[in-house]
C-alpha cells in the first residue's frame, strides 16, 4: 500500500502559496494559475488549486494549495478534507491582506479540525511584520507563528518540519 | 478587533477617534517610502509610537508625527487589539493633548466591509458573553440567535434561522465579535481543550476529518496511530537533510 499524506497550504493572493509548493515540489507542480483580470498585484494568480509532491523516507506528501480569492472559498473547505495539517502563508510586507488571511484562516479552522502553523513570508524585507506581531494579529500564540523564506527549499523545509512538530505535539493524526 | 483602510478615505485624526477607547497597535505605513509608525494606544492615550521599528518616540516627536499624518493622504494603516501586557508604555501622552482636531467622515471605515466573517465560518460565544449584559441593540438577534445554548453557528445558519439577511447576520457578528463576546470556533481547540462552563457545547468527534475508518475508537486509534508514525519518519528526513 502506497503511503500518503495530504497538506494543505492556504493564504491570501500574493501570500507565496505557489512559489512555496514550487520549491518543496519533486515533480512538475499543478498549477491553475491564469492571467488575473483584476489589478492583484501579480500577473497570474491561482483559481482552483495548486499541487506538488514531496516524498521523505519513501512516504509521499501531497502538497495542495488553495486559491486565495474568496471568490473560491468553496474550494478551502473541500481541499482541507482528510489533510493532516494546514500552513497558512502571510505575506509580511503586506498587512493589508491579513484580514483576508484571518477570514481564511477562520473558516477553516472553525470548520475542519486540523493543526495549523502560520508562515510569514517575505520576512526578510525591512517592512515586514515579525512573526511575534503576526501572531498578536490573529491572537495566537508566538510559536504557532514561524518566518519563512518561500524562494529557499530549505526554508520551506523547515516550514514543514514545522507543522510536522505540531501535528505530533497535539497528537492529532 | 482590526481595522483597516487609508488616509485617503478616512483621515488620521478620524482612525484615532475611532480606535481611542480601545487597547491594541495602530500600524501606519507609506509603501513608497517604505517608512511606518507604530501607535501603541489603551484607553484614550497614547502609549507608546515606534518609528521604523527603531526606538521609542517622545512627546515632541509625537506632536510632529501627528501632524504631518494629519494632513497625509497616501499613507495607509491597521489597527488591532492587544492585550495590555504587550503594550510598551513610553509616553502616556492622552489622545486629546496631541493636537489633533477630529474631522469626522462619513466614509464608512473600509476594513468595516472586509472584516465582515465569511458566511459559514462558524462562531462561539465566549465565556465573557456569559456573565456580560449584551448591548441592547444586539440584544434581539443574539436572543434570537440562540447563543445561550451553547452552539455553534455561522452567518448563514443564523440567517436561515432568524429569516435576516446574511449580510445583516454577518455585521451583527462582526460587533459581537469586536465585543469580545463570541470568537471563531476553533475545531481542533475544542479537541484538546475541554469546554468552558458549558459555553462550548462541542463533540471534538464530529469534526475529526482525519479518520479514514471512525467507525471504532480501536480502528481510529490504528489509524492515528499510522499517521504518527508516518509524520515521525517525515520528520526524521527532513532533519537528517
Amino acid at each position: 500500500m502506497q503511503e500518503t499524506l495530504k497538506l494543505i497550504v492556504a493564504g491570501p493572493v500574493g501570500a507565496g502559496k505557489t512559489t512555496f509548493i514550487s520549491n518543496l515540489s519533486e515533480v512538475e507542480m499543478v498549477n491553475t494559475d491564469v492571467f488575473a483580470s483584476e489589478d492583484l498585484g501579480k500577473q497570474y494568480t491561482t483559481v482552483a488549486m495548486d499541487y506538488g509532491v514531496l516524498t521523505l523516507n519513501g512516504i509521499t506528501l501531497n502538497i495542495y494549495g488553495t486559491p486565495g480569492q474568496d471568490r473560491y472559498d468553496f474550494m478551502w473547505e473541500i481541499l482541507c478534507q482528510g489533510a493532516i495539517g494546514l500552513m497558512l502563508l502571510v505575506a509580511g510586507d503586506q498587512p493589508q491582506t491579513f484580514a483576508q488571511a484571518r477570514n481564511i484562516f477562520d473558516f477553516i479552522t472553525s470548520r475542519i479540525s486540523v493543526p495549523f502553523v502560520i508562515g510569514v513570508t517575505r520576512a526578510d524585507l525591512p517592512t515586514s511584520w515579525t512573526a511575534d506581531e503576526v501572531a498578536d494579529f490573529f491572537d495566537l500564540r508566538p510559536e504557532q507563528v514561524i518566518s519563512l523564506n518561500a524562494n529557499d527549499k530549505e526554508s520551506c523545509l523547515n516550514a514543514i518540519e514545522a507543522i510536522f512538530q505540531t501535528i505530533i505535539s497535539q497528537s492529532f493524526v | 478587533m482590526a481595522i483597516s483602510g487609508s488616509f485617503q478615505d478616512v483621515q488620521f485624526s478620524e482612525v484615532l477617534r475611532i480606535v481611542a477607547k480601545r487597547t491594541g497597535r495602530l500600524w501606519i505605513y507609506n509603501f513608497s517610502s517604505n517608512l511606518y509608525s507604530e501607535w501603541f494606544i489603551h484607553q484614550d492615550v497614547v502609549y507608546a509610537v515606534r518609528l521604523n521599528k527603531k526606538s521609542l518616540m517622545t512627546d515632541e516627536e509625537v506632536f510632529n508625527a501627528a501632524a504631518k499624518l494629519s494632513e497625509d493622504v497616501t499613507c495607509s494603516y491597521i489597527f488591532y487589539t492587544l492585550t495590555l501586557d504587550r503594550i510598551p508604555s513610553e509616553i502616556l501622552l492622552p489622545i486629546s493633548m496631541i493636537g489633533l482636531q477630529t474631522v469626522k467622515t462619513n466614509v464608512p471605515v473600509q476594513s468595516e466591509e472586509e472584516m465582515l466573517p465569511n458566511p459559514e465560518t462558524m462562531f462561539v460565544a465566549t465565556p465573557k458573553a456569559v456573565a456580560t449584559n449584551i448591548p441592547d441593540e444586539l440584544r434581539d438577534f443574539w436572543r434570537q440567535s440562540g447563543w445561550h445554548s451553547g452552539e455553534k453557528y455561522s452567518a448563514n445558519t443564523i440567517a436561515d434561522k432568524t429569516g435576516r439577511d446574511v449580510r445583516t447576520v454577518q455585521l451583527n457578528l462582526s460587533k459581537l465579535r469586536a465585543l469580545g463576546l463570541i470568537r471563531p470556533f476553533r475545531a481542533i481547540a475544542a479537541a484538546t481543550v475541554p469546554a468552558l462552563n458549558g459555553v462550548e457545547a462541542v463533540s471534538p468527534k464530529s469534526f475529526n476529518h482525519f479518520q479514514t475508518n471512525p467507525s471504532t475508537d480501536a480502528a481510529s486509534d490504528s489509524v492515528s496511530t499510522l499517521r504518527r508514525g508516518l509524520i515521525q519518519r517525515m520528520l526524521e528526513a527532513i532533519r537528517a537533510k
